[in-house]
């Protein structure tokens, strides 16, 4: 399926998602792509076998976590956090850097830019 | 008696075929919290996209997993042929599915002897994986190798069946499903396996849905979602009804497993005894034109989800791969707390669990 | 409980599905791919082997004429063989035996039989 995303402002991010989740549409994933100095992140929802786009352009900083209205956002969006350096605001359960990553791992890997150094030794329980 | 303890699981376990590390939080024998932590065989697969010709690609997504590594292949390739508006030959889309069925039958078979490991059922185990021999003795005959083919490319497959090959497997399918009618009483009525299955692990379809679970982990619990209804490759042509059981728990995951072999045996028997003559590929030229695009199949796990960014280059922008797996995590840790602690292994291994595919 | 009798019966009066490995091999298929040679009599040093390999364990020198591979890199697919204008290179169908130590294939063409060809 060629892909047809349609653009949301963060701000409307939460209210739009909400409106698939009440509809009762399923959440597939988000994906995460590097633009030239910016990330775009398209969330993906399903009903029946049908899916729908939206994507938010963002710099990487207080991205609205969608976490506590699909719960199992959270293994994507920590991810997401890991690999790209994004913050989210709001995560369900934030991993702190060690759901993909090791102590010892590179920062960020798939990111163009950085965004976040993370801090040494932050396990999270 | 509110004393909790912490208890490491994996990623080195006796029943873990793959590395994944769970923190369980425990009370007496109750676990209360659930931390997974993954990675341990990350390898970046996915920004190895930006450094190989896409044709090169596809003998790498087939290493995402060893498993359903067709199924990959055969996503990918589906994708790129989207992309740049390839049709491929009727005979290319029945290979496709002869052999993805083939793939879902060893994964099952797998997941069934790994599964019957984990309650301590070796020797169901042993007879699992005599069977599942017979199924890689076909996949090698018919494209070289046991267990990542590499059949598939851009455009098409690159090997073929000829007609003496496919009465050889459907020979062999007769014997597969002789032996395995033996093992499905086994799976479905003895009394060990249903002790330790029936009633554990259960999710309700609501949660089902709202967890985003794919594959057998939905289909188990009601939800009645099968990509193959869509129509992909040869499903079109084919005569098949999803297999969707109420119950929920391990058990019903069983069930829909051990009915799925036996669907695919008769998608195999059908397909074998439908296809048409002609071409297996077609040239591919040029490069993927800009774009992105979505493609999705049905796997052993459940819907694969390959989204790709083509900039009009050899090489993809961005290629990121959902695998089921991963879709299957939060199900597997709504799932573990207030569960026992013996049920643990079982309660992993019912989400039919391939790390290196979440990790890619 | 006694599900798994008929099985059980049945295996006993069978004969044993694996076999005495090192004694008894089975035959491999066809098209099976075992291990990567190359003709390098016939070889023109055009690279293209190098050039579709998934996982680059093909270096193609076209001045020295030298042909060197990595067997513990090489995946196996195949996609060489089918690509190669020469049909020099194949797949055989036994595999390699295993190694305790790594090493490379440097495979060389000589002047002498470069003229011989000639």
């Amino acid at each position: 399926m060629i892909v047809n995303s349609r653009e949301v402002e963060i701000g409307n991010l939460k209210s739009e998602v909400k409106k698939y989740h009440d509809g009762g549409y399923r959440f597939v994933t988000e994906t995460c792509l590097n633009l030239e100095d910016k990330f775009k992140i398209i969330y993906t929802f399903a009903i029946g076998y049908d899916l729908e786009n939206i994507h938010i352009i963002t710099d990487g900083k207080n991205v609205p976590s969608v976490s506590d209205i699909y719960s199992c956002a959270l293994a994507v969006e920590n991810e997401i956090k890991e690999l790209f350096g994004i913050e989210f605001d709001g995560l369900a359960v934030d991993f702190g850097g060690n759901f993909m990553l090791g102590e010892s791992s590179p920062i960020s890997p798939q990111a163009d830019i950085e965004i976040i150094r993370r801090e040494k030794g932050g396990k999270n329980e | 008696m509110s004393d909790k303890s912490t208890i490491p699981f994996g990623p080195q376990h006796p029943v873990l075929p793959e590395p994944i590390h769970l923190k369980l939080v425990v009370e007496d024998e109750k676990v209360v919290e659930a931390y997974p932590a993954f990675g341990f065989v990350h390898r970046g697969l996915e920004t190895l996209a930006q450094k190989k010709d896409f044709n090169q690609m596809v003998y790498v997504v087939e290493r995402v997993c060893g498993i359903c590594s067709c199924m990959h292949g055969q996503d990918y390739c589906e994708a790129i042929e989207e992309l740049m508006g390839i049709e491929v030959p009727v005979r290319a889309e029945y290979l496709r599915t002869i052999w993805a069925e083939l793939h879902r039958i060893h994964s099952h078979l797998l997941w069934l002897g790994l599964f019957a490991d984990a309650f301590g059922f070796e020797n169901l185990f042993m007879q699992t994986w005599k069977i599942r021999e017979k199924i890689m003795d076909i996949l090698e005959a018919t494209s070289g190798n046991r267990v990542i083919i590499s059949v598939n490319i851009v455009g098409g497959v690159r090997k073929d069946i000829n007609s003496e090959q496919a009465k050889w497997i459907l020979k062999e399918l007769d014997e597969v499903e002789r032996q395995l009618k033996d093992i499905n009483d086994v799976v479905m009525n003895n009394y060990t396996v249903k002790q330790r299955t029936v009633g554990i692990g259960v999710l309700t379809k609501e949660e089902a849905y709202e967890l985003g679970a794919t594959g057998p982990m939905a289909k188990g619990s009601g939800v009645d979602l099968d990509l193959r209804t869509t129509g992909y490759a040869a499903y079109k042509y084919l005569d098949f009804e999803p297999i969707v059981e109420k119950a929920g728990d391990s058990y019903a995951r069983n069930l829909v497993r051990m009915r799925e072999i036996f669907q695919s045996i008769d998608l195999i028997r059908q397909a074998l005894g439908k296809i048409p003559d002609g071409e297996i590929n077609v040239p591919v030229k040029g490069n993927p034109p800009a774009g992105e695009v979505i493609s999705r199949l049905e796997q052993s796990r459940g819907e694969v989800v390959y989204y790709i960014k083509s900039n009009g280059t050899k090489f993809l922008d961005r290629l990121r791969i959902r695998t089921p797996t991963f879709a299957n995590i939060p199900a597997l840790l709504k799932i573990l707390p207030g569960s026992q602690l013996q049920d643990v292994p079982v309660l992993i291994l019912t989400i039919d669990p391939c790390i290196s595919c979440t990790e890619r | 409980m006694l599900d798994m009798l008929k099985s059980v019966f049945s295996n006993l009066s069978r004969k044993p599905v694996t076999r005495m490995y090192p004694f008894e091999e089975r035959k491999p298929f066809d098209i099976n791919r075992g291990h990567l040679e190359n003709n390098i009599d016939e070889c023109i040093f055009c690279g293209m082997c190098q050039r579709v390999c998934p996982s680059n364990c093909i270096k193609v020198d076209r001045k020295t004429s030298v042909w060197e591979y990595d067997p513990f890199e090489c995946v196996l697919c195949g996609v060489c063989v089918e690509k190669c204008p020469k049909k020099c290179l194949k797949l055989d169908v036994h595999y390699r035996s295993c190694t305790d130590k790594k090493y490379n294939i440097h495979l060389e063409k000589h002047d002498d039989s470069e003229k011989a060809g000639a």
